[in-house]
């Protein structure tokens, strides 16, 4: 019986662990496409990564997990 | 009658000289009005909607912010300080994030760009010099003060390219002072409004001239110092790190 609940504990984690990652990459996708667009602006690489920050702070807090400073 | 000319031009030198030796320390403060980087066009919503929203939406949070930010540029006989003025409106406190730029300094023919990005302090130099400022006869008047039109032309180089910027200063030979916001300056006059395009429009909001504050502006010693070509390629190594990671 431990070994059922154990197994679906671990499985359920395993679940939520991938599906955050998931949604970690789509934040961290559309932070970068949110930096290229500034630099095809013409902005500058300082404004780009203001807004690479500003995309995935938005994008993880909707998400429900913490913002990763890279 | 050569007698009473000569007593003029006394008179009037000593009056100009007057107003330059008490105008040696100050406190100006501006207002931004922001210039968006990315156009919210047709052609961005159809091709990419999500960013469309974002840009949108960001540009949106801080033009309200910026309606609450001010800047002050103090300066002495020879250096200038430019950093963001206390925040005015606490609701605002998260938006004004993004007009804090740091702090720049000028100091003769130096500006140092002292800022913290890319999760390091970094003392960013550039030559005044390098600035080639064209000087038109244009005029305009910025509170009561007449004010000429002077414009240069800013290079950027990102990942994507080289892109140039106009900008365009207003200053005032009413008040010479050679400062201005953002570390621009070396013009016959105090720069009263300055026009950085994809970046704002900062025009004074109030002059304090002969404050009795004393006015001491030290050379700032902590970071890493670099020229702005290499803090660009920092941030140039860390876009294509984010590019690779996708």
């Amino acid at each position: 019986m431990k070994k059922i609940v154990s197994l679906v504990l671990l499985t359920g984690m395993l679940t939520l662990m991938s599906f955050g990652r998931a949604q970690e990459e789509d934040c961290f996708d559309g932070a970068t496409r949110a930096a290229d667009y500034v630099l095809s602006n013409g902005g500058t690489q300082s404004q780009a990564d203001s807004r690479f920050h500003d995309y995935f702070e938005v994008c993880s807090e909707c998400q429900g997990f913490m913002v990763i400073q890279l | 009658m050569k007698k009473y000319r000569i007593v003029l031009l006394i008179l009037i030198v000593s009056l100009n000289l007057g107003f330059s030796q008490n105008h040696k320390k100050g406190v100006v403060i501006y207002s931004v009005k922001p210039i968006p980087i990315v156009k919210l066009d047709e052609k961005l919503k159809n091709k990419d909607i999500e960013m469309y929203r974002f840009f949108k939406k960001s540009q949106e949070k801080i033009e309200k912010a910026s309606q609450f930010i001010e800047y002050k540029l103090k300066f002495n006989n020879k250096n200038s300080l430019f950093f963001i003025n206390e925040i005015l409106e606490n609701d605002y406190g998260n938006g004004a994030r993004y007009f804090d730029i740091g702090k720049i300094y000028t100091f003769s023919n130096a500006r140092i760009h002292e800022k913290t990005q890319y999760g390091s302090k970094f003392l960013i130099t550039s030559n005044l010099s390098n600035v080639k400022w064209k000087i038109t006869n244009k005029t305009k008047l910025i509170g009561k003060y007449e004010c000429f039109k002077a414009t240069t032309i800013k290079k950027i180089s990102n990942l994507k390219g080289t892109f140039y910027r106009n900008i365009s200063a207003w200053y005032c030979p009413e008040i010479p002072i050679p400062f201005g916001p953002m570390g621009y300056g070396n013009l016959p006059g105090l720069i009263m409004e300055l026009d950085i395009d994809k970046m704002g429009i900062y025009t004074m909001k109030e002059i304090i001239l002969n404050t009795k504050d004393k006015i001491v502006i030290n050379k700032p010693t902590k970071g890493k110092i670099v020229t702005e070509k290499e803090f660009d390629k920092i941030g140039m190594k860390i876009h294509q790190n984010r590019l690779n990671a996708r």
